[in-house]
């Protein structure tokens, strides 16, 4: 019985092993042919893909020109905008930096003229500009410039913080060392200018390197339907001690020093879409630079011209006159004089600009001198801060007859103010 | 009694009166630095914007002579619009000068239209003024591809809903009806250069690479030796060997460049010198931006087709 059972079980066990074989071979069988299934569809696949990929190629390659699926609208545009001018390179803690060198070659029959026939660097500018925080930014203009020794002195032309947001809309403040504002050519440094040299009358009665100052000034652009500024400012003012004796006709600088207030109101019209005239009014109050000799009270006023005409291109007519007069409280008695220059200029394309200026002016002195001059000048631009020019300059009391060549350079991100 | 009488009657004056022009719905005040820009902006805003542009088609606007008469424009602006890479600069004086804090960099009133656009030129060597007028972003001469006249309509809608949210649906409504018309007249103008496709031209500025990938033409030479530097004879010559040997027929230049070398060359090389605008305005034909385009196209295909 035992042995049977045994037997039995044994039967069994072989008929199950045999069986469950059986199964697992059959079971291998269809794995083995699904794989092979699968491997077939995934090769099919993957030609399909790269036929795809081929033809997506070929339409790439039919240049860019080809019909591309438009964007939706929600999807443009949500790159960066560019960045601000200056913050050309990715925004490290660095102003605009730029250099602005003025050489200049004088050829003169006025035997006065302590540069004559030389060319010299008659100065270099070193500009720092840039933002100190929203809506306050601060421009440093040191330069270094040459005097009739042959040597350089540094001087701040410039330092000063602009406060373009003030708590009053409309008014912004400038505090710092500033080129003040009198008139159109004064604020504006002397390589933004269509001649080399200073218009006789601002020199004389402003000073050879123009009319700086320390202090404040406040700027209100008035709700009138027109542009209309207003500026008034506070300042005291550094005598140039250098400048008799130095130059050709240096006995007829007077410049200003010491407490000095300035006032300017600027308007402009837009006569025609193309056209513009622009009228000033300047007023200082100071005193002559060399107030401790002469006990003198000067007051000067302006008044400014500027009728612009654009053309195609760059083509423009401008037509730039100051009038400046000058009264001068010395122990002698009162001083009544004036002056103007007159500028014509016109831009022909982005690389010429050809011009006259007419000079006029009484000394400011006692013993009043009249002068006049004449100039042409030539510019060619190649860039807006490389320039090279010729000027002739001829002075009609004295017959003389001047020749400047200047090469204007610059390097680096370099910004003006309106001007 | 009567001094309170007065103050009554004058409250009730003020009260009606000083509603009113709030009750008026006002334009959005728009100032764009070029006319494209402009003719875009009117697309998308219609009635509801006023659109002053602060330069003319027939000014070369990399350099716009700023003027304080600019400023009074400014001064009132709600939006404004500029082409951004480096191409007018020249408006941050102004944007300082009209103290309007709105359309400063960064406000939702500064709109530089040039994000989203696939760049191209940008600079991979030396950039500084040995290599002429470098824009260190790319070529910023982007608005003549009309598919990117699309991105720019799209910034400026995407800033109008900002700006006026209540007339979203209004904007969008403009908004597609313009991406509409750039697709049908994108098909007509590929049509109509469609034969020309695969040609070389000169051209007098690198100012078309956006056009010409567009439409597939091939840019041979420049007239400039490098950008912004005028053609020299030196590299004039140069030009017409390389015309010569390329059988280049066309010269393309805007309307504000000096046609002088254009013609010299075109004389030597028997091509044809195109001057077409480059933006709206730029010649009587091209009043907004479909016609410039067709004004574009137009001369192009009369030029390569003679």
């Amino acid at each position: 019985m035992r042995k049977i059972a045994l037997f039995c079980f044994f039967i069994v066990l072989f008929f199950s092993t045999e069986l469950y074989g059986s199964e697992i071979e059959s079971r291998i069988k269809t794995l083995e042919e699904t794989v092979i299934k699968q491997q077939e569809t995934i090769e099919r696949q993957q030609k399909m893909i790269e036929e795809l990929k081929e033809q997506l190629r070929e339409v790439k390659n039919e240049t860019s020109a080809e019909e591309k699926e438009a964007k939706p609208e929600e999807e443009m545009g949500l790159k960066q905008p560019t960045p601000l001018p200056g913050l050309g390179k990715p925004p490290l803690e660095l102003p605009d930096i730029s250099v602005i060198g003025d050489i200049v070659g004088t050829f003169s029959d006025d035997k006065a003229e302590p540069d004559r026939n030389k060319v010299v660097l008659r100065e270099a500018e070193l500009a720092l500009q840039g933002y100190l925080y929203p809506d306050i930014r601060a421009d440093v203009i040191a330069t270094l410039h040459r005097h009739s020794d042959g040597e350089y002195k540094a001087e701040l032309e410039e330092g000063y913080v602009s406060f373009l947001k003030t708590p009053v809309p409309n008014l912004s403040l400038k505090i710092g060392k500033k080129l003040l504002d009198f008139g159109k050519l004064n604020p504006r440094h002397p390589h933004h200018w269509n001649f080399v040299d200073r218009p006789d009358v601002l020199r004389s009665y402003l000073g050879d390197h123009g009319l700086s100052g320390s202090g404040v000034n406040l700027s209100y652009l008035l709700p009138t339907p027109f542009f209309l500024q207003l500026d008034l400012g506070a300042w005291h003012v550094d005598s140039e001690e250098h400048h008799h004796s130095e130059h050709a006709g240096a006995e007829d600088i007077l410049g200003l020093a010491e407490e000095t207030y300035s006032t300017r109101l600027w308007s402009s019209f837009d006569l025609a879409e193309n056209q513009e005239l622009e009228f000033g009014l300047s007023g200082v109050k100071s005193y002559g630079s060399h107030f401790r000799e002469h006990k003198d009270r000067v007051q000067v006023a302006g008044m400014d011209l500027t009728y612009r005409w654009l053309g195609k291109g760059l083509r423009r007519l401008l037509f730039q006159n100051e009038f400046l007069f000058l009264n001068r409280d010395v122990p002698v008695g009162d001083l009544d004089r004036w002056g103007l220059y007159s500028h014509l200029n016109y831009r022909f394309n982005k690389y010429w600009d050809a011009g006259i200026r007419f000079d006029w002016m009484e000394t400011p002195f006692p013993d009043k001198k009249e002068k006049s001059f004449i100039s042409g000048i030539l510019t060619r631009s190649l860039t807006e801060t490389t320039k090279l020019r010729l000027q002739y300059k001829y002075d009609a009391k004295d017959n003389n007859h001047t020749v400047y060549l200047q090469t204007i350079f610059g390097i680096g991100p370099h910004a003006h103010p309106l001007e | 009694m009567k001094i309170s009488k007065f103050l009554v009657f004058s409250l009730a004056i003020l009260l009606l009166v000083f509603p009113l022009p709030l009750r008026a719905e006002k334009p959005i005040k728009i100032i764009t630095t070029t006319s494209d820009l402009a003719s875009i902006a009117k697309e998308i805003g219609k009635e509801k914007v006023e659109v002053v542009s602060l330069s003319k088609g027939t000014q070369d606007p990399h350099f716009i002579e700023v003027r304080p008469s600019m400023v009074m424009k400014l001064k009132n602006a709600d939006l404004l619009i500029l082409v951004g890479m480096h191409l007018d600069v020249w408006i941050q004086a102004l944007i300082d000068a009209s103290r309007n804090h709105k359309i400063k960099y960064g406000q939702p009133g500064y709109l530089d239209v040039s994000a989203g656009i696939e760049k191209l030129d940008i600079p991979t060597s030396k950039i500084d003024a040995s290599m002429g007028h470098v824009h260190i972003y790319g070529n910023p001469h982007y608005w003549i591809d009309p598919e990117n006249a699309k991105v720019i309509a799209a910034n400026i809608a995407r800033r109008l809903y900002e700006i006026s949210p209540e007339d979203t649906s209004y904007f969008k409504k403009n908004l597609n009806k313009f991406n509409e018309r750039v697709d049908k007249k994108l098909i007509e103008w590929k049509k109509k250069l469609a034969p020309f496709k695969g040609q070389k031209i000169a051209v007098y500025h690198r100012s078309w690479p956006y056009f010409t990938n567009r439409f597939g033409f091939i840019v041979a030479c420049e007239l400039e030796p490098k950008p912004g530097i005028p053609p020299s004879p030196g590299h004039l010559k140069e030009v017409i060997e390389r015309m010569r040997q390329e059988n280049v027929r066309v010269i393309l230049m805007e309307v504000f460049y000096d046609e002088e070398p254009a013609r010299f060359v075109a004389q030597q090389t028997g091509a044809k010198v195109v001057v077409v605008p480059n933006s709206v305005g730029g010649a009587k034909e091209a009043m907004d931006y479909f016609s410039l385009v067709d004004t574009i196209v137009e001369k192009i295909a009369r030029a390569l087709e003679g």
